[in-house]
Parts: C-alpha cells; structure tokens; sequence
C-alpha cells in the first residue's frame, strides 16, 4: 500500500509544471555553474573534488523549491477541500506523513539529480572553461548523490516539512526556507564558508572543528578534509569518511531525528481548527452590541464616483495592504531576520583587528558592509516572496469577487498594491538606517551623515523599488504564485547572479535595475553616478512602467486562462498611449545609453575586449623583441575639471635611442579607451594604426643616441557610462589620473595580451610564457625618466603630482601647480586633485606631507608619524635618500586604490587609512602597516628598479618593502605582534600554493601576479634571513645592493640579490639559497610535551618534536629529503625570563630537553623562523595546550 | 431593467454554459433555477462583469453591461456562491473598506450606512469579531452587508442559502424579500422551494439554456391535473421507473411515493394530487433531457 501512495505521491508532483520548472533549472544551473564553484584549486572540471561543492551548493539552493514541494504536500488537502475525505480514509498517521515526506523528498531529488544532466551536457559542450573534463562516470554523479545531496535533503525537507505542517500555511512554510537559506548565508559568511570566500573557514584553528560540525550542509568539513590535497588527489579521489564529517552527518540527522520527533508528537488526521494556527494574530474578541448600530435604519448612499474616489480607494487598498501585512507574523519573522542579518554584519566592524586597533563606525564603512550584496539580495527575496502574497492575495482568501464588482478602478487597486510593494524596500531600507544609527549612537559617533543615509535609499532604493514590476507583471502571467515567484527568481538570477554575463549579454541593459558604477565614496560621494543614474533610473523606470501598463487590468478568472490567452489579455487591456510613450522612452533612453556607453565611454563587451587584445598581440607581437628608443623626459600640460569629470593633456615625450643600432620604426601602444586628439613624433611617419597601436617609421632610421620628440594631446571626459577605468578617473572631489596603461607607451606592452588558456586558445594565440627568459632581464634601467608638469585644477581643490612643488599661483577660478623631479624617476606618473587638508613635517631633511580630505582628516596626524618613522627607518638602515619631498594623499575607494607608491608621492585609500582607523588601541594598524609598506616603496621598486620583473624582480619591489614593513613593525609594536601578523602571511602562503594552477617557482623566479610569493613568502624570507643572518648584515647587503643597483647603477637581478647576500654571509649560502632559489618547506608535528619536576624543585622539559622537510623537484612534486639543522626555541618563564635553546635536528622524531629553573608560561619553537613550516600554528597551539594541562 | 439578449459562452474545455440566453429582469425578486452545472453561475459572473461572454448583449437600464461594466458595478451588489475574507480585520474594518471601494466616501454617511447594514443583517454584535472567525451562515450574511453598501439598483445572490440552518434561511429570504422592495434582486440556486417562497418571477436553467421564463405559479397552474401520484413498496422502484415515465421518486415515511405526469391517470392504484413547483422544474428538466 506504502507503494502505491508513493506512487500516487509521484503523479501528484510531476504532472505539475513546477516539477517540470524546477528541474529544468536545476539541469540549467548544473550547466552554468560547473567549473564555477569550489576552491578553486585546480583539478578536473568533473572530479568528485569538484563536483561535490557543487552539489551542495544546489541542495542549498533547492531550499526554497523544497519549501513549495513541501507546502504541496501539506497544504494541498487543505486548498483543495479535501482534508476531511482523505483523513477519514483510514490511513494511518505515520502512512499519510510517510507517504507524503517520501514523495517530497523523492520529488526534492529528482530536481537535484537534473543538475546531473546540465554538468554532463557542460562536458560536452564547447565550455571555454579554464581546465578539462573526465570521462562521463554516472555513478560518481549517483555516489555524491545519495552520499552528500540526499542527507542534506533530509534534512532540509524534514525542517521545511514539519514548518508546513505545524503551521499549515504555505506562507510560514516559504518564510522558514529563507529563514533557513539567510541563516546558512550568514553563518556560512561568519565562519568563513568556502562559498562565501573560495577558500577553507578563515576562523581560527580553534573554531575550524565547530563550524565543520554546525555546517548543515558539510560544506566545511568536506573542504577541511580536502585542504591538503595534491593536484592528483583531487583529480581522482572520492573523499573518504573522514571522522569529523561523520561527526557532522550524525549530529546533523540526529536534528532531523528531533525534528521528525516533534512532527510525529504534534500532528493528527484532524481537521485544524483556530488554535491550530497559533502564528496569526487574531482580533480581540469583543461581543455585545455594537451602540453604533442600535437605531440605524438601512438607506442607500449614493455612491460618489468624482475625482477625489480614486485617490480614496487608493488609500483605503494601501491602509488595508499595510495592515494586513503589518499583522502578519511572517512579516515581523522576516523583519527581525533582517535586523539579526544586518547586525552580524556590522557588529564586526568596530571588533579590534589583529594589531588590537579598532576602526571608527563611520557611515560608510557601516553601509558599505551591506549597501552592494545583502541589502539588494535580500531586498529582491522579499519583493519575490510579497509579490506573490499580494498578487495572489485576493485569491488566495477568495475574496476576488466580491473586490471585482465594487467598481473600485482596477488600476487604483493595482497601483495601491505595487505602491506597497514599492514600499517594502524602502521599509527595510529604513530599518536598515535606523540599525546604523542606534549602532553609531552605541558606540558613542555622533556625526550622522544624514546624505550618505538618503544616498543609500536613493540609488540603492529606487532600483529595488522598480523590481516590483517585473515580480508583478511575471506573476500576473504565471498560474499561480509558485510558477510567478520561480519565474521571478530566474530574473533575479539573470540579472544579480552573473548568469546573463555567462550567457554573453554583458551590457548592462540585460540586467533589471542595475545601475553600473553603483559605489559610494567619503570623497567624491555619489557625484560621479549623477549622469548614469538619471539616464539609467529613467530607463528603468519607463521599462517598469510599461510592465505596469501591460497589466494594468483586473485579473478576472485570469489565472485560470492558459498561458496565450493571458498573453492576449496583456494586449487588449493596457493604455495603449501610455504604454506606446513608456516604450518609446525605453528605445530612446536605451539607444541613447547605449550610444553613450559604446561611443562616449569607449566600452566593448567582453568577446570585443578580448578579441581586441587578441589582435594587438597578432598585429604587433613581432615588437616584442624589437629594439625599441627609451622615454627619457616627460613633460605635460594637464588640466583638470572636476566638476566636467574631464581633463586635457598635452604632453611631450623626449625619446632616446639608447641601442647602438639605429632604429627604423617605432610602435606606440595606445589605450583604445582614450582617444588622442594629436599623436605626432617628430622625423617619424604613421605606417599603421590600430585601435592598440601605432607604428612609426624613421626616415632617416633615429641614429644610436639621437632623440626626437613625441607629442601628443588627449581630451577626455568620463561620464561614467561604459567600464571602469581603473586608476584614471576625474572624480568631483579625488580625481586620481595614472598614467601607466592610459598615456601612450613606447614598445609592446605584454600586459595587454590575453592570460586565459582558453581565451587564447580561442583566439588562435600560443600559450603565453609562464616566465620571462633570463634573455629578457634590462641590462640598463629604461623606465627612469625626467619629469615636469604643470597641472591646473579647480579653484577648491589641490593638484599632486611627483616632484618638487616649484611654483603655484591661480585665480578665483583656476589654480594651478608646477611640479619638476631634480633627478630621474621612475616612470610611474599619477596626478592627483581633491580639496585637501595639509599637515606636514620634516624628517632628516624630507619634507614629508599628509593630504587629508578636508571633510575627513581623520588619522593624519598618525599616518604622518608612520610615514616619518619609515623615512627615518629607510634611511637609518639603507642609506641611499627619497626624493626630497614625500605626499601621502587621500584617494577615493573608487580609484580601486588601498595603497600605491609613485616617486615621492604614496597614494592611500580613504577607508584603507584615513577613515578606517583606530582611535584606541596599540601603534599599529592596518592602516599604518600599509603607508609604511608604500613609503618603503621609495626605495624597494622606485630607486631599485628589479631588471626583470617577471622573473623575481618583485623580490627588489613588494618583498622588501614588506621586510621593512615587518621590521619597522617589529620596531613600533614588538615582536610577539609581529610574529602574529607574519604567521598569518604564511598560513596564507601555504594556502594559496594549493589553490594556484602552476606549479610553485622560487622566489628568485616568481612573476608580479603571485602575491602569496611577493608577499607572503617574500616577507617571511627575509625575516628568517635577518634572524639567521644578524639585522647589521642584512642591512649591509641592502646597502650595497641599493649603492650598486639603484638608478643608474644597472638593475638587478634576483641572482645579484642571491650573490649579495652570500658575499655578506658566506657560511650561510645553503640557507639563503634554499630560501630564495628553491621551493622548500617543513613540517613540524608535536609528539609530545612532557614536564617534569626534579627533587631540587627545577622541571625538566621534554618534547618529541617530528620534522620533515619538502623540496619541490623541476615536475612541480614535492618531494621529502633528508636535513640536518640548528633548531632554536625559546621557553618563556613565569618572572618574564626568555630562555634561548638551540638543537640540532634532523628529518623525522626529535627530542628537545631542558632543566628549567621555574615551570614555564611558554615554548617557542623555531623562533628564529628559520624553517618555513606548515604546521607552525597548530604545532604552537599544541604546545600550549599541553602547558595548560 | 436588466435585459439580457442572446448572451452565449463557451469554455475552453467546450462546455456550452450558456447558450443564447434571453431575458428580461424587472425591479423585485428574480429567481433563477436551475440543476448543478446550468450556467447560472455564468450567467451571474458574466452579469456581474467577472467574465466575458462570447457573443449577445446586457443591458441595465440602458447601460451596455458587457462595453461598460464599470457603469452597472457601481450600482451592483453582488453575493457570490462562495468567498472568503481577509484575514485579522473586523467586520466593521473590512465594510469600512469596502464602502469606500464602492464610492461611499462621505465617512459619516458611511459609517451610518455600515452601521445600519449591520443591523439589518444581523451582524452588529459581532462587528468587532474578525469575520474570518464567523460562522459560514454569518459570512453570508457579511456577504450581503457588502452588498448592499452604497446605492445597489441590481443584486445578485449566487446559491445564497447553500449550507444554512433553516432559521438562518428563513432570516435570509426576509431580507432578500425586503431588499427586493425597489431594486432587481438576482436569486441564483438550485433549491426550488426558496424559488417557491420568494420569486415572483423565475427562469429555469438547464445546460445554458432557459427552459421556462415566467412566474412559477402560472406554471404550477399549466400542470394542474396532470400529476398523478402512487405510493409503492422501496423495493418496486426499478420496477416503477421501468414501467412508468416517472417525473420525480421520494420516500416519505419509509414508502416511495412517485409522481407521474399525465394526462390522466397511468394506471390503478395512481391518484390525482396539486402540483408544486418541483413537479414543474423536474418536468422541464425531462423535457429538455428527451429534447436535448
């Protein structure tokens, strides 16, 4: 009998169209998201590595189609008036609530398991995904299956099914699957979910075991287990059953056990009766007679059609639509969903950072924790979810008849239920405001900026506002609530879920209600979104209100029309003037965007982009190894307009032929998102342009040593339209202009060519090399140049630029400033403009300056002090001087700058220094740490300039500045601070090398684009250099390296370091080389930690300590060898006292002792951070849990 | 007046629901009969604008109902068969609202008017209540009290008495009886005998088509003497429906008693008994089962 309900149970679901739906999304979204989700650490596009993450991703998103599934089950006896037949049917209770779960759960999975169809068709479909596809293995798809989806089906159908029949309301029911989706999402963002971050939970070791069991879906503890796996595990195993994801399994269906418990305890075959819905409210009960209505005598009233009805009516549908949402219980359940939501998200902020500083509750940092992702996300579930509820609410209580023949207009009763709508975001925009305030206020910040708060409701509300029409006009096309919500969450998906960018429409016009360039800065507010707002607000905005034109009709027995007959309602009822003129805005603002964004903005889709890139390196590739004359001055006439976005520049390049041949031609690479107005180079003739470039033929060939000039002209204004500029924008008030990548470069720029293998494959290109040939290192410094500009800006505002402020004068309108270099700097330019405030101060003969936004000084003093200390620091330990003038200056958010260093001017970002800093605490911050990391860029990449950057030159740039950053922390903070911050960089380290597709290189041999080389590994290198080493000798091959190699001394290659650094340390060349030539790691593994008191009152320490030590061979396989080492360990006493050990160890068990006077408070183990271990963290933990015992 | 010419509708499904209906409606009670499945609901929902007819013409008081039905709902009250309510409002909230749907916007009229229809319905001592917790006899009666907010010249009251005690029906067709002093009230149903007591006027329905359009007594009166009625044994009913061409079967005090129509007496044992309405409707409805 079980049999046939379960298949009764069958019928009931798949001859419905959300069955059909459901499953062809999911097979869509197994389509679109294969090779999208995960780690990201490389491994075959359709190994169980792989897809495992993806099919508990989709089990998290079949949380709301398994809250519709299960609102069927429940509910459809009560929609259809047949609870009383089939409860007194005889079946049982646990045969009715078996077989109706077994079909949720078997329908619940058959969506799940269509996804299996999309991954399979992906591998057999031209994918352009970056890695390869096994063979087709249906029963790894049916292993993941039952092994990971279908428990978290369980679990999620036992939650949602229980929810459904408790409250026996479809709208309870929907409401718990997002409570349940929101909840996952924000303890999955709060423990780091590998969902949220594409990495293992970034929370501490300590919590890395509980979130791994409290993960409903065992996404954490699937990643834990996998961390350390090698390329070929991932490739080919099926992760075991490790303990901890039992653990989770079993505490998991032990809930699901409680839950099906408590099912069982509260559900009979009965009909439910009032006080089975305890979630509504219900009106006091107040009888007697009502005085009102003791005499009255019935008389017709004369109804009043005039013009003051429709306003009227209007009113009264809104006031009930408020109320009867206002008196729900879902609502007021969603609501403080969101205020929990909003306060896991900005309770971290004021949280003290890793160097104990705090940042300030400032306005923007605290709506920027939500304002772009949650806010919008969360928004449009709402919209979704009372889309429905009020589209269908009249029938739904079945009250649509007697609304229908009120003669109410229809359009008065629809516009009062989209103003509702309307005014859903703007309830939670305003709760959203007030949760800010009260946490401002809390943490005793007063300064409310009231015009952030409207700004946030302005241009993130609107766009909210308008989804209303496309949720209602899909749900007024749809049968029923369930097919116009899943229909409206396909939209969402398109428009917020990146699925039309995968799909190739990337303009924004594809996207409902985006507004590009959607971003807020202190500096520059919201000014530079003015334009593209008004034109895209006002597109949007007639694309809704001709949704809303289309449906302007009442829905008499609509929804049981089919779906053409509907369609042609659509077409008879709209006013057709009003609509015909909404449609005609919609063309005309969307050419006219278009135009703007194609034509003013210089943007191209991506396949344009690509191709464009692909043609430079066809067309121009040959220049790559050509000889090409070198920049040797630069001088401009540049002017700013804030205001206009807009800026002109002349400019003038003198260039050098500094080859010993002559030179024939000359290619110039032009960004094809700036069009010059004049391009000219004296003795040269154009011989072929393109979009990417220009070649120019000397007649006669430019003779070794000759110079000639290059002019150009550029007038450009960016209105916002199009795709970002990074680094080049003229903002109102932070306007950052670089120069790099935007004026015209001499030579081919490899950084223009695709990187992607598979783009490039596309494109017809070779694959790109991984790394420079050593033929490529300079022999001479070519991008030193000589610098003047005179730059002019608005009357309020400062302009910077690198040099010596040697003049500056202007006008009511106008100001201007005159800037010259006294020696040769690196060509790496940026002008600067905002209205600025000033603080400065004079460090052994620099003149240093901070430039605040003058709104917002905050922090200046502090970061004056940071960037004194390094100069101090700098030239205390490396000698050679920066230039004679040192800006700090504040850039706005939306230049895509925390922090950058050019010649004499570093650049930090408003929240990544100003404004997101401490106002208690210790010495050092996030903020602090990074200023002092640019200014030592003034020596480390802009007086030492590496000779081969892809080749170990950022040891020479990012490495060592990091070294002086680390030391200098050291310095300001103590070294227990220090060696906190650097345990992290390693963890980092470790865990990016998994992640990367190519194997690990050297240092000596790493590129610009590895930072968990430059930086992570390159700081923590030179750390254990010094400690091995001594500070005084480090500090002599630094010397003599920047004596040697700082222009114009010739350039450096990352051998020349290697060799430096010998020369000072001969007896140490196997550790220096094994540090920055080679690829070698530890392990370190506590056996034990034994402590134990002598008679004469003193302990002896014991501890069995396992090392191995890792060598990555030429095929990229780490491979153990043997070692001998000096191991040092210092064992901290009570009193303060630090005891220093050393110990010869060796590959595999050691054993570390020593009599101590006292017990201790703590043991160090390789305290001179000589061997780059994995397990340094865990090893540390481990020892100080067995000291506490 | 409603006037109701040559008014058609065919479902998607191919049901025929109505079928060239004719009619025309004067001031008082209007009954309209019919079996389950005869277009009266169709009829009622495409006269109340709820849906549209495929072909014919409706007009009240000269105003073109199917181009216009905006004109008739502002003077329409209309009961349908079954409906619900919002949830967690009173029956004074929910009336207040829909009293200003129907363009009552004078709010102390308006509140005179719903306090008046809520005594005249019975309802005052519940106006606090949330209609959503009345018994489905008081929501009926709710249903007329929206009704007959504002001005209403036409109410229609689908299958009214459906699932009423007999004192909430009697209660019911006073109030119908009074309503229909001065304006065209539409009575839908099924049951005969509320044709009986209340309709001076009726039509009988069978599949979309009007079988009888007049006043129910002059067709009791065309049947006069051509009932003839026999009581039987239970057990000879198949026996009986073989025999005779039966017009109606009903059991009373454990004996079939069946009635016949002709034009004299069937067979022994028949006796010449006062036709009613029902005789009437089940006769008709034969008629057209033979026709048709």
């Amino acid at each position: 009998m079980f049999f046939e309900l379960l298949c009764f149970e069958w019928r009931c679901y798949s001859r419905r169209f959300l069955w059909l739906a459901a499953a062809f999304t999911f097979a869509g979204l197994g389509f679109a998201m294969t090779g999208r989700v995960g780690s990201g650490a490389p491994t075959l596009l359709n190994s169980a590595y792989a897809l495992i993450p993806l099919y508990q991703l989709l089990t998290l998103a079949a949380v709301v189609k398994i809250a519709a599934f299960s609102a069927i089950a429940v509910l459809r006896d009560t929609n259809h008036d047949t609870e009383a037949l089939v409860y007194s049917t005889g079946v049982t209770r646990a045969r009715f609530l078996a077989a109706r779960f077994s079909g949720l759960l078997t329908v619940s999975f058959s969506v799940v398991a269509a996804a299996a169809l999309g991954i399979v068709l992906r591998a057999h479909w031209p994918h352009g995904l970056d890695g390869t596809f096994a063979g087709i293995n249906p029963l790894l798809h049916l292993r993941i299956l039952i092994v990971y989806v279908l428990p978290n089906l369980l679990f999620i159908a036992s939650l949602l099914f229980a929810v459904a029949l408790r409250t026996r309301h479809a709208a309870a029911t929907f409401v718990a699957g997002l409570i349940l989706y929101a909840f996952y999402l924000a303890s999955a963002s709060l423990i780091g979910s590998p969902f949220m971050t594409g990495e293992p939970a970034t929370i501490g070791p300590k919590l890395q075991c509980l979130a791994a069991l409290l993960d409903p879906l065992a996404v954490t503890p699937f990643f834990q287990q996998t961390e350390s796996w090698t390329r070929p595990m991932r490739d080919t195993l099926f992760p075991p059953f490790s303990r901890l994801w039992l653990a989770n399994r079993t505490l998991w269906l032990a809930v699901t056990a409680l839950v099906w418990r408590n099912t069982l305890r509260g559900f009979h075959l009965q009909l439910p009766t009032a006080r089975a819905k305890p979630w509504r409210f219900s009106l006091p009960t107040r009888t007697g007679p009502s005085a009102m209505c003791a005499d009255a005598v019935y008389r017709a009233v004369q109804p009043s059609h005039g013009p003051t009805q429709n306003p009227r009516v209007w009113l009264a549908c809104l006031r009930l639509e408020l109320g009867l949402l206002v008196r729900s219980v879902p609502f007021w359940i969603i609501l403080g969903l969101w205020c929990a939501l909003l306060l896991g998200e900005i309770a971290p902020l004021t949280q003290p950072d890793l160097f104990g500083a705090r940042r300030l509750p400032l306005t923007a940092l605290l709506l920027k924790r939500f304002q772009f992702d949650l806010l919008p996300g969360f928004v449009l579930l709402v919209l979704l979810f009372y889309s429905g509820e009020i589209r269908w609410r009249e029938r739904d209580q079945d009250i649509d008849a007697l609304v229908a023949t009120t003669a109410a207009g229809d359009g008065v009763v629809l516009a009062a239920k989209l103003t509702t709508l309307g005014l859903l975001p703007l309830l939670f925009f305003a709760v959203a405001v007030l949760l800010c305030v009260g946490f401002q206020c809390s943490h005793g910040w007063f300064h409310f900026e009231a015009k952030q708060y409207l700004g946030l409701v302005l241009f993130g509300g609107l766009p909210l506002v308008l989804w209303s029409a496309p949720f209602w006009l899909l749900q007024n096309l749809a049968p029923n609530k369930m097919i116009g919500s899943l229909a409206g969450a396909i939209l969402c998906v398109l428009s917020y879920g990146g699925l039309c960018g995968a799909l190739g429409l990337t303009h924004p016009l594809w996207r409902f209600g985006v507004i590009p360039g959607y971003r807020y800065s202190d500096m520059n507010g919201y000014h530079h979104l003015i334009q593209v707002f008004a034109w895209y607000s006002a597109f949007w905005v007639a694309l809704a209100l001709a949704m809303v034109l289309l449906r302007l009709g009442r829905q008499r027995g609509d929804a049981a029309q089919p779906l053409p007959v509907r369609l042609h309602g659509l077409m008879k009822r709209p006013r057709w003037t009003a609509l015909t003129l909404s449609l005609l805005c919609v063309i005309g603002l969307g050419v006219g965007i278009g135009v703007q964004t194609h034509r003013a903005g210089g943007n191209r889709t991506t396949a344009a982009s690509q191709q464009q890139r692909a043609e430079y390196e066809h067309r121009f590739a040959a220049f790559r190894h050509r000889a090409q004359p070198k920049i040797q001055a630069i001088e401009t006439e540049m002017q700013l307009f804030p205001e206009q976005q807009r800026y002109m520049v002349e400019g003038r390049y003198q260039i050098h032929n500094h080859h010993n041949q002559p030179l024939s031609d000359m290619l110039v690479t032009l960004n094809p998102k700036l069009t010059l107005q004049t391009l000219q180079v004296a003795g040269a003739t154009r011989s072929e342009r393109d979009s990417g470039g220009v070649v120019f033929r000397f007649d006669p060939p430019l003779a070794p040593g000759a110079v000639t000039t290059l002019s150009f002209t550029i007038d450009h204004r960016n209105h916002g339209f199009g795709a970002p500029m990074p680094r080049h924008r003229v903002f109102a008030n932070g306007t950052v202009l670089h120069s790099s990548g935007w004026f015209p470069t001499i030579g081919y720029v490899p950084a223009k060519e695709l990187q992607s293998a598979a783009q490039r494959t596309k494109q017809g290109l070779s694959p790109i090399r991984t790394a420079a040939a050593p033929a490529d290192a300079k022999p001479v410094h070519d991008d030193f140049i000589q610098f003047e500009t005179r730059i002019s800006t608005s009357a309020d505002q400062t302009a910077l630029a690198p040099g010596r402020l040697i003049a500056q004068g202007g006008n009511q309108n106008r100001r201007w400033f005159h800037y010259r270099a006294d020696r040769p700097i690196r060509n790496a330019i940026v002008y600067l403009s905002a209205r600025y405030s000033h603080e400065k101060q004079e460090v052994a003969g620099v003149q240093v300056s901070v430039y605040a936004d003058a709104a917002r000084p905050n922090n200046s003093k502090r970061l004056l002090q940071a960037a004194a200390a390094t100069l101090a620091f700098g030239q205390r330990r490396f000698g050679a001087s920066p230039p004679s003038e040192l800006r700090i200056a504040a850039v706005p958010t939306l230049s895509g700058i925390s922090g950058y260093a050019a010649p004499g001017l570093v650049l930090v970002g408003e929240h990544s220094g100003f404004e997101a800093m401490h106002r208690s605490g210790g010495a050092m911050s996030h903020g602090i740490r990074r200023t002092i990391h640019e200014v030592a860029h003034q020596w480390w990449g802009l007086q030492v300039a590496p000779a081969n950057d892809d080749s170990g030159g950022m040891l020479f740039v990012e490495s060592l500045a990091k070294t002086t950053e680390l030391m200098l922390m050291e310095d300001m903070a103590g070294s227990e601070v220090m060696g906190r911050y650097l345990d992290r960089e390693v963890a980092r380290y470790f865990r990016e090398r998994r992640r990367v597709t190519e194997p690990e290189v050297a240092l000596s041999h790493m590129a610009p684009s590895q930072r968990y080389l430059t930086y992570a590994k390159g700081g923590a290198a030179f750390v254990a250099l010094r400690n091995r080493l001594g500070a005084a000798t480090l500090d002599r091959a630094l010397q003599r390296l920047l004596q040697d190699h700082a222009y114009p001394g010739r350039p450096p290659t990352a051998t020349d370091l290697v060799d430096l650094l010998i020369a000072e340390a001969p007896r140490h060349a196997a550790f220096i080389r094994e540090w920055l030539t080679t690829v070698t790691f530890y392990r370190s593994n506590l056996e034990r930690c034994e402590l134990v008191a002598l008679a004469d009152g003193r302990q002896r320490l014991d501890i069995d300590l396992t090392l191995g030590k890792w060598r990555q061979d030429e095929a990229g396989e780490a491979q153990r060898e043997a070692f001998t080492d000096q191991l040092s360990w210092t064992v901290t006493l009570g009193d303060g006292t630090i005891l220093h050990q050393t110990t010869r160890v060796c590959d595999g068990p050691n054993r570390l002792s020593t009599i101590l006077p006292s017990r201790p408070t703590a043991i160090t183990i390789d305290a001179e951070r000589a061997l780059l271990d994995e397990n340094r963290t865990s090893t540390q933990q481990a020892l100080r849990a067995a000291l506490a015992r | 007046m409603l006037t109701i010419r040559n008014l058609s509708k065919t479902y998607a499904n191919g049901v025929k629901a109505l079928d060239r209906v004719n009619l025309d409606i004067a001031p008082g009670l209007f009954g309209l009969l019919g079996p389950n499945g005869a277009g009266k609901s169709t009829l009622m929902r495409t006269i109340a604008g709820l849906q549209n007819a495929d072909s014919g013409d409706i007009h009240f008081d000269g105003v073109d109902v199917r181009h216009n039905p905006n004109a008739l709902q502002r003077r329409l009250g209309y009961v349908p068969q079954s409906f619900g309510v919002y949830p967690r409002f009173s029956a004074l909230r929910l009336l207040d609202h829909f009293a200003v749907l129907k363009g009552v916007g004078d709010r102390r009229r308006r509140r005179e008017q719903i306090a008046a229809v809520l005594a005249e319905t019975g309802l005052a001592d519940a106006a606090n209540r949330a209609v959503s917790t009345y018994s489905g006899g008081m929501l009926r009666r709710f249903g007329i009290a929206v009704a007959l907010l504002g001005d209403p010249a036409l109410i229609i009251t689908d299958e009214p008495t459906a699932g009423l005690d007999p004192e909430e029906r009697n209660r019911f067709h006073q109030l119908l009886a009074r309503l229909a002093a001065n304006r065209v009230v539409i009575l839908s149903t099924h049951i005969v005998e509320d044709v009986r007591n209340l309709c001076p006027r009726a039509v009988i329905l069978a599949a979309g088509r009007i079988l009888r359009h007049g006043t129910p007594a002059q067709w009791v009166a065309e049947l006069h003497g051509k009932v003839w009625r026999k009581t039987l044994a239970p057990h000879h009913a198949s026996a009986a429906r073989q025999k005779y061409d039966l017009l109606s079967t009903r059991l009373q005090e454990g004996q079939l008693m069946i009635h016949v129509v002709a034009d004299r007496a069937p067979d022994d044992g028949f006796t010449p008994v006062e036709p009613d309405l029902e005789d009437v409707y089940f006769h008709l409805l034969q008629r057209n089962d033979r026709q048709g």
